[in-house]
């Protein structure tokens, strides 16, 4: 059976001899999932779609140098990840870095109503004000979905510090949360089952 | 099991990575352990709120601005391989030196017509031998873009040789190469006062 780092090879080698359509579907398996990862790790969805479109157009500029032996997903995240913590370097300089992008600049949050706010909203800033290593490795592991694995090679640290930063980082939004969570719990009557209803 | 195992037991679990003792030794500690019990109510409210949490996805023009910018790259790409030195180029420039040379030299030293008429000949030349493959509009182009090389270079000669009573910017000019670029023109330097350039010396320039 074909697995996804086959595919990704096979696009890649056509890419190679200039195949554009290839690189249009390469574009497509991982655009979304790179505009959500570099948006939950920038809060800003244009600056997130900016640096993803760097990202394909360093994929596209440095076909020819594309070394096999890695999975070609690793690579691309890899680009992705260095153009966000530049990013986020370089705004840290600048002091530009505002939870309120969150709102001001980016999704329309579902629960922008005056009022208590829902626990996914209170999860999206927390997500946004972790520290860059947590968030990192949080975002990859639980938000993007990919395996342990998969982030040691992409971050280029060991699986265990990946569990580690994945674990601290749930750690710290439990701690956030915690009051809501409570509030939740106490009308689930103590039960184990998580409430789904908001 | 201690309450801080128990914790990287739940986490664990988020992930489905706890072996099968392994889960049932969390759940003995769960049974008699209502701290814990609270714990393993959070993780699984927070994984399951990521796993809702809104995913972004690109907008429609994606692709079409990703495509602007792979084409504005590609013609500068084409752009720098065009000026990139290649032994048919560097000829093509060498040749259009020389005819610079010729008429720069003819006008330079003796102000005398004939030289720069050869140099002309020579860059027309050059162009429709080394153009050939190229369209029309390229052709004038470059004629065109050749003239006013050469216009400037009367100038710049003209120049020169208002200063040539001296010896020595001349020379260096000619034999240790001291590129054009690097003339300095009078013409910016203070208090110069453009001279009148004569009428032939005019007509040399406009032969074309
Ligand atoms: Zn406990």
């Amino acid at each position: 059976m074909e697995t996804q780092k086959d595919i990704d090879h096979g696009l890649m080698r056509r890419i190679q001899q200039d195949d554009f359509a290839a690189f249009e579907e390469l574009v497509e398996r991982y655009k979304d999932r790179l505009v959500n990862v570099l948006f939950r790790m920038l809060n800003e969805r244009n600056e997130a779609e900016d640096l993803v479109q760097e990202t394909f157009l360093r994929v596209y500029k440095h076909r020819q140098e594309y070394d096999f032996t890695y999975c070609l997903s690793t690579w691309i995240y890899t680009i992705a990840l260095n153009l966000a913590k530049n990013e986020l370097r370089r705004k840290k300089k600048f002091k530009f870095f505002s939870l309120f992008d969150l709102q001001a600049k980016g999704v329309e949050l579902e629960d922008t109503k005056p009022g208590p706010q829902s626990l996914k909203i209170i999860l999206e800033k927390a997500i946004a004000t972790l520290p860059v290593k947590y968030k990192t490795a949080f975002v990859l592991r639980d938000v993007d979905q990919l395996s342990y694995e998969e982030v040691a090679q992409i971050l280029e640290v060991p699986l265990g510090t990946v569990k580690s930063r994945v674990n601290r980082a749930r750690a710290i939004l439990k701690d956030e949360l915690r009051p809501k969570l409570e509030e939740r719990r106490a009308l689930s009557k103590g039960t184990l089952v998580p409430v789904r209803t908001m | 099991m201690r309450c801080r195992k128990a914790h990287w037991y739940l986490s664990a679990r988020c992930d489905d990575t706890l072996s099968e003792k392994q889960r049932r030794d969390l759940a003995a500690h769960l049974d008699e352990c209502p701290s814990c019990r609270r714990e393993a109510f959070y993780f699984s409210e927070i994984k399951g709120q990521t796993a809702g949490v809104e995913k972004i996805r690109a907008r429609a023009d994606f692709n079409l601005r990703l495509q602007a910018k792979i084409n504005a790259w590609e013609v500068e790409q084409e752009t720098l391989r065009d000026h990139a030195p290649s032994s048919w180029r560097t000829l093509r420039e060498l040749s259009v030196w020389a005819a610079h040379y010729f008429a720069g030299l003819g006008n330079i030293l003796f102000g005398q017509r004939r030289f720069a008429v050869v140099g002309v000949v020579t860059a027309l030349l050059t162009i429709i031998i080394w153009t050939g493959y190229d369209s029309d509009e390229q052709l004038v182009d470059n004629t065109a873009a050749l003239t006013q090389e050469l216009a400037d270079l009367n100038q710049i000669g003209y120049e020169l040789r208002l200063e040539t009573e001296v010896a020595d910017p001349l020379r260096d000019y000619l034999i240790s190469g001291v590129s054009l670029s690097d003339y300095t023109s009078p013409r910016s330097q203070p208090n110069y006062v453009m001279p009148t350039i004569p009428a032939e010396q005019v007509n040399a320039q406009l032969i074309f």
